[in-house]
């Protein structure tokens, strides 16, 4: 590879993973579902044309 | 050989993807808090991965099991009997006995308001969790006949004196028949009518079915409603009292 697929590659993991610690933080905060800013709007943004269930857990 | 930079870059990378593992690793084992799991709390690891979050993240951690309802409150409607003992003898309150109707709650209301029948209760308990009482806790019910032989009520508490002096007793709707499972709402209500007793009562220790009395006559009451359905045991333990059928 040259260094410019390097940085290519590079730049777009960096970007799968800032939606990956997002997804973290929604789960974190009890945004499962229901928009972009939802560990399900995250799920799909990582994998554009995923089908999803999303349930929600409990809370108190 | 590869530029230094990018090189730095994707040993960064490396580090964030083991941060992610572990922030979901800890999910899946519900680290959820650091105020409760500390540097192995998804909380910490997002802190970690992203310090700028710091402060800004408004953590909640899901429940794991589901909260158990709560029991309806006593909510008694005063029915009334002219069947029943003037006081207790001066006997303690030992036992609370829990009967199956054979009938209705309204067919229940007419024969003990009837005293010909000769027989009542403290509370009755419908399958939709109504509550209703026939006789005041300081007297004794008529609902428990005799003690017959082979009876265990001797062995269990220490005499053999009549057990309606002795016992608060709860008559719970069948709709006459045995197969009929008790309902939530009338376990709920039979266990605030029987925490309204041990508040009355507090030396109560035994839950008991009609046939630890009358184990001729009765051998089926208060019968595998309450029972084989584990619904029996269940109230015993929520009231921790000893439980005898």
């Amino acid at each position: 590879m040259t260094d410019e697929e390097i940085a290519s590659t590079i730049q777009v993991l960096q970007q799968q993973q800032s939606l990956q610690s997002s997804a973290l933080k929604a789960a974190l905060e009890a945004r499962w579902s229901g928009g972009a800013d939802s560990v399900d709007g995250f799920v799909k943004a990582l994998t554009p044309g995923i089908e999803t269930k999303p349930e929600t857990p409990l809370y108190p | 050989m590869a530029d230094p930079a990018l090189i730095q870059q994707l040993t960064q990378l490396q580090a964030q993807q083991a941060a992610i593992s572990a922030g979901l690793n800890a999910m899946n084992e519900g680290r959820w808090l650091a105020a409760d799991h500390g540097a192995d709390s998804l909380e910490a690891i997002l802190y970690g991965l992203n310090p700028g979050w710091t402060g800004t993240i408004s953590p909640q951690a899901p429940l794991y099991d589901l909260p158990e309802p709560a029991p309806p409150e006593a909510n008694v409607v005063w029915i009334g009997s002219p069947n029943y003992y003037h006081g207790r003898a001066g006997w303690p309150v030992v036992a609370i006995v829990i009967h199956t109707m054979a009938g209705t709650l309204a067919s229940c209301d007419s024969w003990f308001r009837n005293p010909a029948s000769q027989v009542s209760s403290h509370y009755g308990i419908g399958l939709a969790g109504e509550q209703h009482q026939y006789v005041a806790l300081s007297n004794g019910s008529w609902a428990n006949g005799v003690l017959e032989a082979g009876n265990d009520w001797v062995s269990i508490v220490g005499n053999s004196a009549n057990p309606n002096y002795q016992t608060v007793t709860v008559e719970t709707e069948d709709n006459g028949s045995g197969s009929t499972p008790v309902t939530d709402a009338q376990w709920g209500s039979t266990l605030a009518v029987c925490q309204l007793a041990l508040r009355t009562y507090p030396g109560i220790r035994y839950l008991m079915g009609h046939n630890v009395i009358s184990p001729n006559s009765r051998p089926s009451c208060c019968g595998n409603r309450w029972w084989e359905s584990g619904r029996f045991d269940q109230l015993a333990e929520a009231l921790e009292l000893e439980p005898c059928w």
